[in-house]
């Protein structure tokens, strides 16, 4: 079975009828943390390590092309975020939201201090480096990135899963279905119930007006 | 529908099946031109897909690295009773390199850096010319590696690579090829990107970027859409200078 259950919602907007269990887990994480950050509570911070430091720690990666230094970003980042705590407001923006956009200003300040280094014209380069030919504003395309993975790990699991063969492992929707076992039919709704989750998520992020 | 619940109501399942089938690209042409009519007189339909198509692109452009984040977080791949652990099919295969660069770095590092030298003394047949110019190269499958593809050609006196690829896995969606010339996994540069045809074949005739000379091999590997312009460390041919 799926992890979907059916919520009231207005009659206009089918789409709004359904919410993940694990989405709604997570606002209700996100009150409690604010909640807990606002009194001061370590265990807060401990638990926002636990569940947001590897995308944290993916991302910083990303953007600075450094591994070593994404960890020193973390933990400016956790600090900062155990200081401004008590202004976390989850109405406004979603936790993960929140701490990503702290992570991305104390990673931009890291670049800046950068003293300009003998550049090998031939390396691969930050994916930083990489998105700075697009027009878009690399460090906010690269934050949308990690978003996006932050919102496909919320997906159900068979429903990210046939995501990840198709974008991950290059797979037709054909090969899913030979490689899983799971009917053609089954895959193609999957999928395009996926991207419709994803969609849902992105709007209530504020991603997608 | 297996117990697949709808989550959007404004469509029926079939017309959410062409969809999907539509938004991944996995109509062939007819299919396609006949989704596209229905598009445009279909308005409920034409909603969704100008809804979708966008993500669609945002997750082609997602990197590698966020895709091996997602693959590796609690509960991915968790599947229920009609689904992933109970098939007989085989688990998804994981290209060897997926997951160890991100999370063994040096043990990806590590591996890299064996199999060119393997390429040295294996993966490559070579028949060439002193010096650069003119010189004849071959191509071929580093070892392990189940394709019969192999690329002759050669390196212009003015500055050209002309490769002819052959018996090359067809281009899958969302995937490309791309030559490189190369000395290490830190040291390379790229020289062009194509995609192979049904009949396995591609051809090759481009101005360098670089002094060949200065490279110890020329490398094609398999990229994916979206996923960065670093090299995927997933060579499919490789050859010397």
């Amino acid at each position: 079975m799926d992890i979907v259950e059916l919520t009231v919602a207005p009659a206009d907007d089918p789409v709004r009828s359904v919410m993940p269990r694990s989405q709604r887990a997570e606002t209700q994480r996100d009150r409690e943390l604010a909640d807990a950050l606002r009194v001061r509570d370590e265990g807060a911070l401990g638990r926002i390590q636990a569940e947001l430091g590897p995308l944290l720690l993916g991302y910083l990666t990303a953007m600075l092309g450094d591994r070593a230094a994404a960890e020193d970003v973390l933990q400016v980042t956790l600090l900062e975020v155990w200081d401004r705590g008590a202004s976390f407001d989850p109405v406004k923006a979603s936790l993960v939201t929140w701490v990503m956009m702290i992570a991305r200003s104390r990673a931009i300040d890291q670049l800046r201090r950068r003293v300009p280094e003998p550049h090998d014209p031939v390396s691969a380069g930050t994916q930083l480096d990489r998105a700075a030919v697009t027009e878009e504003d690399p460090s906010e395309a690269l934050l949308e990135q990690w978003r996006i993975a932050d919102l496909l790990t919320r997906l159900p699991a068979q429903e990210a899963t046939m995501l990840r063969l198709r974008f991950y492992d290059g797979l037709s929707q054909r090969e899913i279905a030979e490689r899983t076992g799971v009917p053609l039919g089954t895959v193609k709704m999957r999928m395009v119930h996926a991207l419709q989750r994803l969609h849902r998520m992105l709007e209530e992020a504020g991603s997608i007006r | 529908m297996n117990g697949e619940r709808p989550i959007d109501g404004t469509l029926a399942p079939s017309d959410e099946e062409v969809l999907s089938a539509y938004l991944f690209d996995d109509l062939d042409p007819g299919e396609r031109d006949r989704m596209q009519r229905r598009l445009a007189r279909d308005g409920a339909l034409r909603a969704q897909e100008q809804r979708l198509a966008p993500l669609v692109r945002q997750l082609e452009h997602l990197s590698q690295d966020a895709w091996a984040f997602v693959a590796t977080q609690p509960g991915a791949d968790a599947a229920p009773s009609d689904d992933l652990t109970t098939t007989r099919a085989p688990a998804p295969r994981r290209r060897w390199w997926h997951g160890r660069l991100s999370v063994r770095p040096a043990l990806a590092a590590m591996t890299a850096v064996a199999l060119l030298a393997i390429g040295v003394g294996v993966g490559v047949l070579l028949s060439r010319t002193p010096g650069v110019s003119g010189a004849t190269v071959v191509l071929r499958a580093l070892p392990g590696e189940p394709t019969s593809a192999v690329a002759r050609g050669r390196l212009t006196p003015d500055g050209h690579i002309v490769l002819t690829i052959s018996h090359l896995p067809a281009s899958r969606p969302g995937t490309y090829y791309e030559a490189w010339l190369m000395t290490s996994t830190t040291r390379l540069v790229p020289v062009a990107a194509f995609r192979s045809g049904t009949d396995g074949r591609a051809r090759l005739d481009v101005p360098l970027p670089a002094a060949a000379a200065a490279y110890r091999y020329i490398d094609i590997s398999l990229q994916r859409t979206g996923a960065g312009t670093a090299h995927s460390h997933d060579s499919v041919l490789r050859g010397n200078t």
